[in-house]
């Protein structure tokens, strides 16, 4: 009797939480459906009387630009960052080499880098790269400062590689990439899901890099609509708007790619004998 | 295939704290079937793994057919993928993601070889290890015996300039074991490889080897023919490794009696010269006396056995024939037995040919030699 109403108070309590955690997305979601007057008139939660796109067309053209800059930036960075990361990866993990070590712990520090304190040299270097304002300027940023992350999850995925295969490769005559390709790149593929993912949510939805060395040619969609806010100050249902459909590209990511996201943090992601 | 020279090898790890294998050298002739026997953590791996360049060795040389592949006087390091030897490992290693044809084709494919020909020889191979039906498997998908089975067809497949095998039948069952032993000695012959096997069984190694590397503790102990180390064990380690059961040791002291060397063992005395020594040993040197279990017999082979008359202890049957566990006064010994029927508990006389005894200084260990050693070495370069 006592489990039935332990697990209810269970149950009660999750469903809480669950309803407060909710609420703001709802809250966005109907806002986004209505018109001005009515934002104004009911209450944020409620269904709107007579719903309307106009908030998702106005808030889209205001961001179609940032968005495409957005998926640019996102697919280069990402990429960018894991392919160069995964090499790192597999190297330090599978291929010893002198200095192997003092590699690993600079890419280590690399991770506890704080965004705030490189910003200044980072804006410096890109500018003197004249790529200010450019899409690869920001793609740049983004792998150089997702190697080391990169790098150091792949190597803990790879460490579980065992070393075995890699001898046998060696004397079968098979170069260390041929051995990546035809075997540990198959064999860790949600690794490889999971840090991808883990990737692209982070730079979709990355603000400062895009704010310091992003100008109107090259912002991206998180810059755009922060200036939204400031500029439109009334209309919240574009607002609403905007802010969703900055969560679709993340949530269709998730919706497809999210069970390999769980099994990858749970599983040892790598299928060896 | 080719030759392999070891020159003075040495490794340490841990700087210089383990050695793992200190200053070996030996050679394989072009063809021959060579095994590293030795106990476990002897060092067997580890020059595997030097042969096949995945270890780069503190010191020595190492030479295949007439190329140095590793010096470290000369600064020469070839890479293990350009060795082009075959190595079977101590684990499968077999790649996971990868079908049994995959996993065959895949040192070919790293040859660039064309495809027809990849797939003829993967196929002749499966052929030739009975394991065509599993050739769309995966390595999970199969049992421990297949995946050996596809580790050495795995090094099969290639023309390789020596095959590296580390405890390759480890993990096959006793029946399988013998039958893939004897088709890879089979495979051996017919293609005149030149084959290096690490083993810490002495069996395998005597069925197997034209040549025989005993190591202990990163030494060699000592190295020959399997016969050589049968019948001439260089010192008491060979002696105890080498044989099964193994030989029987008893301690004596040689004493003179009446002007004769005599050799007083407790249970038994013997004339030195019964024993064919080929040097005589000062009266008062402790000896340790070697007798194998197959030289101690029920019936007497010559007028100068010695007799031991002993109590059965423990009767293990073997078949045709059985081991048994006796006891002569306080000394405990193994026979080969093929007589009748035996009880623990009954008397039973056995018989030792003198001749048939090794005799090992102390506290060295190391063989005394016989006058008929040098014969059988001659008898020994005609045998083909
Ligand atoms: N990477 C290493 N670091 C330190 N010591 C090592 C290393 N590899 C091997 N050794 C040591 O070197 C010695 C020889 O090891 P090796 O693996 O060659 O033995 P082995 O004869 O193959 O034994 P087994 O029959 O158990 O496989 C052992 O004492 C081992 O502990
Ligand atoms: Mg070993």
């Amino acid at each position: 009797m006592s489990t039935l109403v332990g697990r209810g108070l269970v149950v009660t309590v999750l469903v809480v939480v669950t309803l407060l955690y909710l609420l703001p997305l709802w809250g966005a979601f109907t806002t986004s459906l209505k018109t001005d007057e009515e934002i104004d008139l009911t209450s944020p939660i409620a269904w709107p009387q007579r719903p309307t796109a106009s908030g998702y067309i106005g808030a889209f053209n205001h961001l179609k630009r940032a968005l495409l800059n957005s998926v640019l930036i996102t697919v280069g960075g990402t990429f960018g960052s894991v392919g160069l990361g995964a090499i790192c990866g597999y190297v330090l993990a599978l291929h010893s080499f002198p200095g192997a070590n003092l590699v690993f712990l600079l890419l280590a520090a690399g991770i506890f880098l704080p965004f705030q304190a490189i910003l200044i040299p980072l804006f410096q270097t890109v500018r003197a790269l004249r790529l200010y304002d450019t899409i690869g300027g920001i793609v740049l940023a983004h792998t150089a400062y997702g190697i080391p992350m990169c790098a150091v999850m792949f190597k803990t995925f790879y460490s579980e590689v065992p070393k075995a295969l890699v001898r046998q490769a060696l004397t079968d005559g098979s170069s260390p990439w041929r051995f990546y390709w035809r075997v540990v790149l198959p064999s860790t593929k949600l690794a490889t899901v999971t840090i991808l993912i883990f990737q692209f949510t982070s730079i979709w939805n990355e603000l400062l890099f895009g704010l310091v060395l992003g100008g109107p040619r090259s912002m991206p969609a998180t810059v755009a609509l922060n200036n939204l806010v400031g500029t439109l100050a009334a209309q919240w249902n574009i607002q609403m708007a905007g802010s969703l459909l900055l969560a679709v590209p993340v949530l269709i990511v998730y919706a497809f790619l999210g069970r390999y996201l769980v099994r990858g943090y749970m599983a040892g992601a790598v299928t060896a004998v | 295939m080719a030759s392999v020279t070891v020159k003075n090898l040495f490794v340490s790890y841990h700087r210089g704290r383990t050695i793992a294998v200190d200053h070996v050298s030996f050679a394989v002739e072009d063809g021959k079937f060579c095994v590293l026997l030795g106990p476990s953590g002897c060092g067997k791996t580890t020059i595997l793994h030097c042969i096949a360049g995945l270890i780069r060795p503190t010191s020595g040389e190492i030479i295949i057919g007439e190329r140095v592949v590793t010096s470290t006087e000369k600064n020469i390091f070839v890479r293990p993928q350009e060795r082009n030897v075959a190595m079977v490992f101590q684990e499968y290693a077999l790649y996971p993601n990868l079908t049994v044809r995959e996993n065959l084709a895949f040192p070919l494919e790293c040859q660039r070889l064309p495809k027809k020909e990849i797939a003829a020889r993967v196929q002749s191979v499966a052929e030739l290890l009975g394991i065509t039906d599993l050739l769309h498997r995966r390595p999970a998908q199969l049992s421990g015996g297949q995946r050996q089975r596809v580790a050495l067809g795995r090094a099969l497949v290639r023309q390789p300039t020596v095959f590296l095998l580390d405890e390759p039948l480890g993990n096959l069952d006793a029946q399988l074991r013998v039958q893939v032993r004897y088709e890879l000695k089979r495979i051996q012959r017919q293609l005149r490889a030149t084959m290096i096997y690490v083993t810490h069984d002495q069996t395998e190694a005597l069925t197997l080897a034209d040549k025989i590397v005993l190591l202990r503790s990163g030494k060699i102990e000592q190295e020959g023919s399997p016969q050589e180390m049968y019948e001439k064990p260089a010192n008491l380690f060979v002696a105890g490794f080498i044989g099964s059961p193994p030989m029987n040791f008893i301690e004596g002291q040689v004493l003179t009696c009446e002007g004769m060397l005599l050799i007083d063992a407790g249970i038994f005395k013997v004339r030195a010269e019964a024993l064919g020594i080929a040097k005589n040993l000062a009266p008062g040197t402790k000896v340790m006396l070697g007798v194998r279990p197959a030289d101690i017999n029920a019936r007497p082979s010559s007028p100068q056995d010695l007799l031991l008359p002993a109590i059965v202890d423990l009767l293990e049957p073997l078949g045709d024939s059985a081991v048994v566990h006796v006891l002569s006064g306080n000394f405990k010994f193994t026979a080969k037995w093929e007589g009748g029927s035996l009880k623990p508990g009954g008397l039973v006389s056995l018989f030792l040919n003198p001749r048939k005894i090794h005799v090992f200084t102390l506290p060295d260990g190391m063989r005394v030699s016989k006058i008929e050693d040098g014969a059988a070495g001659r008898a020994e370069e005609a045998f083909p």
